[in-house]
């Protein structure tokens, strides 16, 4: 259940089934702190996407900083997001993704469009706390690193897809932790001409 | 014209490469010329003019995101696409690979250019190399250093830059260079020398007990000296302790945590710089700063010694050095560091900082069997040479000249032979200025007699290729052929003029794998390597007779006395 309350600096906060999803005291300070570490290491046209829309303050003050077309912020409640648009009537509601099911999210041009290039994931600690296991879940489709969350993303990347050997993609187990060395041993004999592949190449001469 | 360098390996190489930018400017005036390289080095590309913009490659960040599973799996993959796509962009006509390792080889198969030189790898892993210097580069990885040429030649010869070019200063000093050591070289009366104590790897270093006694020495020879001793900030601790260790002993000395610019500055203002294998020795050969330079464990002097006239290099004559570069010391110390003389090294550096070479024959003789010490000639032979300050008029010595000589124009393709022929000769005359045109005459002579026997052997290889050319699939005739092969390498192994040939020849020899046709593919390109070296050393040594005629300072003293 979500009610609205105010802070000691007067700012307007969220609360979901009785944990606050902002700072009692201060909320715009503490998001503009939350924001600055956001973006350490962000590098030019790198997206955020944040887990978590809460009251909102902390996705305003990051976009403030990055702006909104690098945004992309998922959250798990709609009711949340329905006060939290009424907080914040300028935020974008084309960047806010309200959907708890992986599969459908990855269906998303706009999920997808992220997905296939630079992202950095990062938490709102209230937001997730409050939805764990969704935001988990979620967490674990960004990452790509387990079976289903791998096979997901490829479908943000058909071009590599298409260069994996379907019978070797099959050989992952549910609990196998994917990594570089897993593509390099499911791409198919013919993909070495392809542009992917030789990417590919260039970063298993990375890998120590 | 857009031209693309590629230099993804460490701060001294970049700065290696700021010759090759400068003479390819020289060259097109008009061109726009772009660097690649790792972003925790962007800094020392405020120091090279003439580089329009600069590529970061996000090595670090990259590596993060293939090891640690807390970051997306394709992070890494995306990064590299968008800095590929970014490159790519710019429509280049010409990118150079100057890294010459599988990463750049494979990256620079993704960056479209109309021309490629350096290593390259296909999607299908085969390598191009653009130009023979940079296959020559390749093939001459495990070669003595003494046999090769500087990196910073082979990529300009491989990339037909004039060595006048190649050999001016290439780097400039900035202002916030100029501020970060104003304060320390306001007082000019003092002749400063720079210490740069500690390198990248613990093979290299010295030590600090026996960079304490060497610089206690220098300090007492030279008492208006400072010694300013300089770091990166993680070095500060270590640092401070030597500079402690200096105070206590009576030196004169301080310490200089700067960046990349400040030590560029400062160097341009030092009398002396006595350095590890580092970039620093690199930054001061750009600003023209004396240079004593110790090279130990993996440092390899020939290939990446300091890239100015006159540097002074002193290498221990420990029979493992230089050893591997990226294994630890085998030893039960670290010994080549421990048998390089305190002593000689703080004479040395005294002869280099008073401005005088002649007493460094007499340090050589005196440490012969501790020490060598090479001095940097880029003003004779026409290449980046380092020779021994006591080299002797030999068989082996002349021939390693000659030799190099002979690689220089068969990989340049060049014709201009006479040009050649005069550098090298002005350069033998330098080293041994008192050698008469008779014991000239007599050493060329034995040389013309190996070239010319090589000359007929070989022709009888050709006439052994063209038997060959219908039978290699023949095991016997491939085995008799190589059976007359090993005869000839064994002949010329004794030969100091023609022995180099016997590397084209082990490949040949040693190759069990490859199929027949690939095989004899090989034998006709290593016969016809040979014949155009065996010409061109031909045409050396004759020409080098003709030159030697003229008069010698033996000579002319003979004849006023």
């Amino acid at each position: 259940m979500i009610s609205v309350e105010t802070a000691r600096s007067g700012h307007t906060i969220l609360k979901k089934d009785g944990k606050l999803l902002a700072s009692s005291f201060d909320p715009l300070k503490e998001a503009s702190a939350w924001a600055q570490q956001a973006i350490q290491g962000l590098r030019a046209h790198d997206s955020i996407i944040v887990l978590g829309l809460g009251s909102g303050y902390h996705v305003q003050e990051l976009a403030n900083l990055v702006g909104f077309d690098r945004l992309l912020v998922i959250e798990c409640d709609g009711e949340v997001a329905a006060e939290a648009f009424r907080l914040f009537s300028e935020l974008p509601r084309e960047r806010v993704i309200i959907e708890t099911d992986v599969k459908k999210m990855v269906e998303m041009d706009l999920v997808r469009d992220v997905l296939s290039g630079v992202y950095k994931i990062v938490r709102h600690a209230p937001s997730y706390s409050s939805a764990a296991a969704e935001f988990g879940a979620v967490e674990k489709l960004l990452l790509g690193r387990d079976q289903l969350s791998f096979l997901l993303q490829l479908k943000a990347r058909p071009n590599l897809w298409a260069l994996l050997d379907a019978e070797k993609v099959s050989t992952i187990s549910k609990d196998e932790c994917i990594s570089i060395k897993t593509l390099t041993r499911l791409f198919g004999p013919k993909s070495f001409t392809q542009r992917e592949r030789h990417l590919w190449r260039v970063l298993e001469e990375l890998v120590l | 014209m857009k031209i693309l360098i590629v230099s993804l390996l460490r701060l001294g190489d970049i700065v290696l490469s700021a010759p090759v930018v400068r003479a390819l400017k020289d060259k097109y005036p008009n061109a726009q010329v772009d660097l690649l390289i790792n972003s925790q080095f962007s800094s020392v590309t405020n120091l090279i003019p003439g580089v329009h913009r600069v590529h970061l490659f996000e090595r670090d960040l990259i590596q993060k995101g293939l090891g640690e599973a807390d970051r997306p799996l394709f992070e890494s993959f995306s990064r590299l696409e968008n800095l590929v796509d970014e490159l790519n962009a710019n429509d280049y006509d010409q990118v150079i690979n100057l890294t010459h390792n599988r990463l750049s080889g494979w990256l620079m198969g993704l960056i479209s250019a109309r021309a490629k030189v350096g290593l390259v790898f296909d999607p299908a892993g085969r390598a191009s190399f653009g130009h023979g210097w940079f296959r020559f580069l390749n093939n001459q990885v495990e070669a003595d250093g003494s046999e090769t040429f500087h990196f910073t030649d082979v990529f300009g010869f491989g990339l037909g830059l004039d060595f006048e070019s190649l050999r001016q200063p290439s780097l400039v000093e900035t202002e916030t260079g100029r501020r970060e050591v104003d304060a320390l070289t306001s007082n000019s009366a003092d002749g400063i020398v720079v210490i740069q104590a500690l390198t990248s790897d613990v093979k290299k270093d010295w030590g600090f007990s026996r960079w304490s006694r060497a610089i206690e020495s220098l300090a007492r020879a030279n008492e208006r000296a400072r010694f300013v001793v300089i770091g990166a900030p993680s070095e500060r601790d270590r640092l401070a302790s030597l500079v402690s260790e200096l105070v206590t002993r009576g030196v004169r000395a301080e310490l200089a945590i700067l960046g990349l610019e400040g030590a560029f500055s400062l160097l341009k203002r030092a009398k002396l710089l006595i350095t590890g294998d580092t970039s620093i020795k690199h930054l001061a050969a750009a600003a023209r700063t004396p240079i004593v330079e110790i090279t130990l464990g993996s440092s390899d002097a020939y290939r990446t010694g300091a890239y100015v006239n006159g540097a002074i290099i002193l290498q221990s004559r420990e029979t493992c050095a230089p050893c591997v570069h990226s294994k630890p010391c085998h030893r039960a110390s670290h010994l080549c560091a421990e048998r390089l003389p305190t002593d000689g090294v703080a004479m040395v550096c005294n002869e280099v900082l008073n401005g005088r070479s002649f007493q460094l024959g007499t340090i050589a003789e005196e440490y012969r069997t501790e020490l060598e010490i090479l001095r940097v000639d880029m003003k004779s032979a026409g290449f980046w040479a380092a020779h021994s300050v006591t080299e002797k008029m030999t068989e082996a010595s002349v021939a390693r000249w000659i030799d190099l000589k002979s690689k220089q124009i068969w990989l340049s393709q060049e014709e201009r032979r006479g040009s050649e022929i005069l550098a090298l000769a002005s350069f033998l005359k330098k080293l041994h200025p008192t050698v008469s045109p008779i014991e000239w005459r007599h050493l060329f002579g034995d040389f013309e007699k190996q070239a010319a026997f090589v000359e007929s052997r070989i022709n009888g290889l050709k006439v052994g290729v063209q038997y060959l050319k219908g039978t290699y699939e023949d095991p016997r005739k491939m085995r008799e052929f190589i059976k007359g092969v090993i005869g000839f390498r064994e002949r010329i192994k004794s030969m100091p003029l023609m022995k180099s040939f016997s590397s084209s020849l082990d490949q040949i020899i040693e190759d069990d794998i490859s199929p027949a046709f690939t095989k004899f593919r090989r034998i006709v390109e290593a016969v016809s390597e040979m014949e155009r070296r065996t010409s061109i050393h031909l045409g050396l040594v004759r020409g080098l007779t003709e030159e030697m005629e003229t008069k010698t300072i033996y000579d002319q003293g003979a004849e006023r006395a």
